[in-house]
């Protein structure tokens, strides 16, 4: 199944312990996890919270470093984080000494890149976002959703090979998600980037995944996976599909694995 | 913003009807004015030491000898304590190194140790700025340390999935956002300066605001200490404001994340 050489990103074992306080066992935060993910994929990773989803994520990102185990990127060992591997953090980690433009512009600047080609990406994709009338303004005269928005052009702009993101619309206001949702959903298909995205919500997770994995309550493990098209479905404006009977089936199914738990 | 206006009228409704009491006791004579001198006296004392001067030297003089010890004092601290402070909270080892020395003199009152400087640099300027610096410093290198170790994680980490390294992540991300707490560092140590300034012109000094102040209360002259007492509370109030003004200039962020 798994090929190093042809999948975007390989995770062999992969198995976390935070070391033993005094008097105290260690945690087993995740253990043995394998999967393996091609160009492409819109991976939801569903589990209760504190299961080890964002210990993964951060594993994947080149934040933490496993206990045993590795992690292939291109059939390349990853050591360290790389902009190739972008981040959207829970809140928007934006700079408030920085406009939105500054912001989104962060990564090309300091990576180099020629500032005509900055200048041309971050105008993209700051209209691809919506954002192209607050540039000047400072994050903290963005909305909640606005910020969130500025995130992922902040991570797009660097083309990167891989979209990791921690629950990105946690924070945000029911209406707001929804609309968030739909623009990642557009934005996967449109960039044909890959997206691994952590959340604890079901709908959230059928409704933009192609492959839904569950993950275990700690030590987290990747339980169940599901390959699903309502995402495709949604896309083409079939907004019914929540009512559809399969749709119905698989989410009773998920929710009673993680209930099991 | 309505309200706050509201809350300054306060304050200045407060300091009018003292300055109308004080007013009715310089007309009535009410108190003996070696105690309180009368509005009248305050302010020709004012005038006298502004134009005739005080002991060799006018106001302006004695403020301009004061304020070249406070402000070298203060400049050379931001210069030392600032990246000093940023890299001890970014390194334990150099914290650990330093954090002794400045948290053992820091709640020392500065005239405990001025004499032992005065013994080691003199009775000139090097002592009372000396003093006046390791007043200034301690208030900026705490700042600073406290600063950089609260750093959200997520800034560095989304800077460095960004792609930036560690020189950039420090100079675009930690430097930037340590800058409103380095403000408030800053803004501390002038007033602890300030405060300091009267002591370090109490030993063998023959100009500054606060030795005029020292020495007209050997004389009793209280009209010299309530103007230069007041002159000292303007110019603290201006600098406050100035330095209040540079932060809203290089921070406008703060407080609003």
């Amino acid at each position: 199944m798994s090929n190093l050489e042809t999948d975007l990103m390989t995770i062999k074992n992969v198995t976390l312990q935070y070391p033993a306080r005094k008097g105290e066992d260690g945690v087993n935060a995740l253990e043995n996890v394998s999967m393996s993910i091609q160009k492409g994929d819109f991976v939801a990773l569903l589990g209760p919270s504190g299961c080890g989803k964002s210990t993964l994520l951060n594993i994947m990102a080149g934040l933490l470093e496993p206990t045993t185990g590795d992690i292939y990127m291109y059939g390349e060992k990853i050591t360290d984080v790389d902009w190739r591997r972008a981040v959207v953090f829970q809140t928007a980690t934006l700079y408030p000494w920085m406009t939105t433009y500054e912001n989104v512009a962060f990564g090309p600047t300091v990576r180099g890149i020629d500032k005509y080609e900055i200048d041309q990406r971050t105008k993209k994709y700051l209209a691809l976002v919506g954002l192209t009338d607050f540039a000047e303004n400072k994050p903290y005269e963005l909305s909640g959703g606005m910020r969130q928005r500025a995130a992922l052009a902040r991570v797009l702009v660097n083309d990167p090979n891989m979209i990791l993101m921690d629950e990105p619309f946690g924070a945000l206001d029911a209406l707001t998600r929804i609309n968030m949702q739909a623009l990642v959903r557009d934005i996967w298909r449109k960039t044909d980037n890959t997206v691994f995205l952590i959340t604890h919500d079901v709908d959230e997770a059928l409704t933009l995944g192609t492959r839904v994995m569950v993950m275990s309550s700690r030590p987290g493990r990747i339980v169940e996976e599901f390959n699903t098209n309502f995402t495709y479905e949604i896309e083409e404006g079939n907004d019914d599909i929540r009512y559809d009977p399969e749709y119905v089936r698989l989410r009773k199914e998920i929710l009673g694995e993680i209930q099991s738990q | 913003m309505k309200e706050k206006k509201n809350y300054k009228v306060i304050g200045l409704i407060v300091v009018l009807i003292l300055l109308l009491l004080w007013i009715i006791d310089s007309a009535f004579n009410l108190i003996d004015e070696r105690f309180l001198p009368s509005i009248g006296s305050v302010g020709k004392a004012l005038v006298v030491i502004t134009t005739d001067g005080y002991k060799g030297s006018t106001l302006f003089g004695h403020l301009g000898a004061s304020f070249f010890r406070l402000f070298s004092a203060f400049f050379l601290a931001i210069a030392t304590a600032v990246p000093l402070g940023l890299l001890s909270g970014y390194n334990k080892k150099v914290r650990a190194a330093f954090d002794p020395i400045i948290e053992f003199y820091r709640p020392l009152p500065p005239l405990a140790y001025y004499t032992l400087l005065v013994l080691w640099l003199g009775i000139g300027n090097g002592s009372k700025i000396t003093l006046l610096y390791l007043a200034c410093f301690a208030p900026i290198y705490i700042a600073c340390v406290a600063a950089v170790t609260k750093v959200p994680a997520n800034y560095i980490n989304a800077a460095a999935t960004l792609g930036a390294n560690k020189k950039q992540i420090f100079m675009k991300v930690i430097f930037p956002y340590c800058l409103p707490d380095m403000f408030t560092g800053i803004r501390t140590a002038m007033g602890v300066g300030y405060s300091t300034l009267v002591a370090a012109e109490m030993v063998a000094a023959v100009s500054g605001i606060g030795w005029m102040v020292l020495d007209a209360s050997n004389w009793l002259r209280s009209d010299i200490i309530f103007a230069g007492i007041i002159v000292m509370g303007v110019t603290g109030i201006l600098i406050d404001a100035i330095l209040r003004f540079i932060e809203r200039k290089v921070v406008p962020w703060k407080g609003k994340v």
